[in-house]
């Protein structure tokens, strides 16, 4: 119970053939939190959830969810932790009602009253047949699912993809309620930078299989400036810190620096430059990180 | 509430609730004795983490604009002097903004003072449109 990482892997790795998935990948996400992993499209994000789960076995490095072995203690991981994939996967010829029951079943910790409450607020009717639904509403039905167990750890593989701005609405709130009424620990992965930023409190970026930022969100946006030099001696920027990435836009060069020396700020103002500096977003970090891979120095 | 947020922000979003139950506070908006929403309540409204709120509560409380009591909510409780100083330091920061361009640009302190006294009579007009339409009548 008392470990502070739910998830924590070491060296992480998944290869398909010559393909390599995963490629060593080192994940801590702290009890308690709401851990956002962000990737481009075949980033590894849902071969590494898979893994969490069981669902795949490593081709090497190591991987422990909740203190436990997702491959030896797959049935105390699912008891504990719960997982949304990415496509709703549900028996299409049950009701939602039965195939609530059907789960609560799986589940000793099944909280039928939170399970009631959900459809309510998803606006779900039990009597409605899953192969008549849409995909958004079997999104929901996988999302209620997902939270009736109270589940200590939730795993969320890009949950609001393909869906409407009212459904990822009511997605988020339920998500937040449940969180707010038992402290889960959220992992989700999601290529929607809003909902992260709203929710995230870490964030995990992970591209070619590899992490390349895993920090507190607000610690991420207090060191990473967004920089931006017009005239001046070009060649001082270099001095302004570690620059994550920089582009040429018509007379002005935009950089975002991280850990900016002030020092150097005022060395380029002398040289004639005009600087602005200002905040970056999540989106302008994730960008700069997954696109560019830094200077070349 | 006037509540939102912005997660784009560069301030981190417990400090943008801060500010605005701040702003609430020194408007009169939130009056002392009120009770704030539930973590649960504000945290589904504004769709952030529920830890967030908590977080910012909890500073407030530090600083003494909020009271917790155990199991019942969060309760403004600011003393008079606190919710003064307050309504001084929203101002002074955007203040030092414009004080800031008004050097630059060389104007007098009397001419910046008269610029402020007709920008917060036009406000005042602005929010109380009957007291305006007083004037103009």
């Amino acid at each position: 119970m008392a470990e502070a990482f739910v998830v924590e892997t070491i060296d992480l790795q998944k290869h398909f053939g010559r393909k390599r998935a995963v490629d060593g990948l080192s994940l801590c996400v702290p009890r308690g939190s709401v851990y956002g992993f962000l990737g481009r499209n075949g980033a590894g994000k849902t071969t590494t959830i898979q893994m969490l789960m069981g669902l795949l076995q490593p081709t090497g490095g190591s991987a422990q969810v909740l203190g436990l072995d997702p491959l030896r203690d797959y049935v105390e991981v699912h008891r504990r932790a719960t997982y949304m994939p990415e496509q709703p996967s549900l028996y299409e010829w049950m009701t939602v009602e039965q195939i609530c029951r059907f789960a609560s079943q799986l589940w000793p910790t099944w909280n039928q009253k939170r399970c009631l409450e959900l459809l309510d607020r998803l606006e779900l009717s039990p009597r409605d047949r899953i192969s008549t639904l849409s995909r958004g509403m079997k999104g929901k039905v996988q999302l209620v699912l997902a939270l009736s167990p109270e589940p200590e750890l939730l795993l969320l593989d890009d949950p609001t993809s393909g869906l409407d701005a009212v459904v990822r609405r009511e997605f988020m709130e339920g998500i937040i309620g449940a969180l707010a009424d038992t402290g889960a620990t959220v992992l989700f992965s999601s290529h929607i930078i809003d909902d992260v930023e709203r929710i995230a409190d870490h964030i995990g970026i992970i591209d070619g299989g590899k992490l390349i930022v895993q920090s507190p969100l607000d610690d991420l946006k207090e060191k990473i400036t967004r920089v931006t030099v017009s005239g001046g001696n070009g060649a001082l920027t270099a001095d302004l810190g570690h620059i994550v990435s920089q582009e040429q836009v018509a007379a002005e060069r935009v950089l975002l620096v991280q850990d900016l020396v002030r020092a150097a700020v005022e060395k380029l103002q002398q040289s004639g430059a005009e600087v602005g500096t200002g905040a970056a977003s999540l989106e302008d970090i994730f960008v700069a990180y997954v696109s560019h891979k830094g200077e070349t120095s | 509430m006037l509540l939102d947020i912005d997660p784009q922000d560069s301030v981190p979003i417990y400090a943008q609730i801060i500010r605005r139950i701040k702003w609430g506070i020194a408007s009169g908006a939130l009056a002392d004795g009120s009770q704030l929403p539930s973590v649960r309540e504000l945290a589904t409204r504004l769709r952030v983490n529920p830890n967030t709120i908590v977080k910012a509560y909890r500073e407030l409380e530090y600083e003494g604009f909020v009271q917790r009591r155990h199991g019942q909510g969060t309760y403004v409780s600011a003393s008079g002097e606190a919710v003064q100083a307050e309504r001084e330091e929203v101002v002074a920061e955007v203040i030092d903004r414009a004080a800031e361009v008004a050097v630059a640009v060389r104007l007098s302190e009397e001419e910046a003072c008269r610029l402020l006294s007709q920008a917060m009579g036009r406000h005042r007009d602005a929010i109380r449109p009957e007291a305006g339409e007083l004037q103009h009548g």
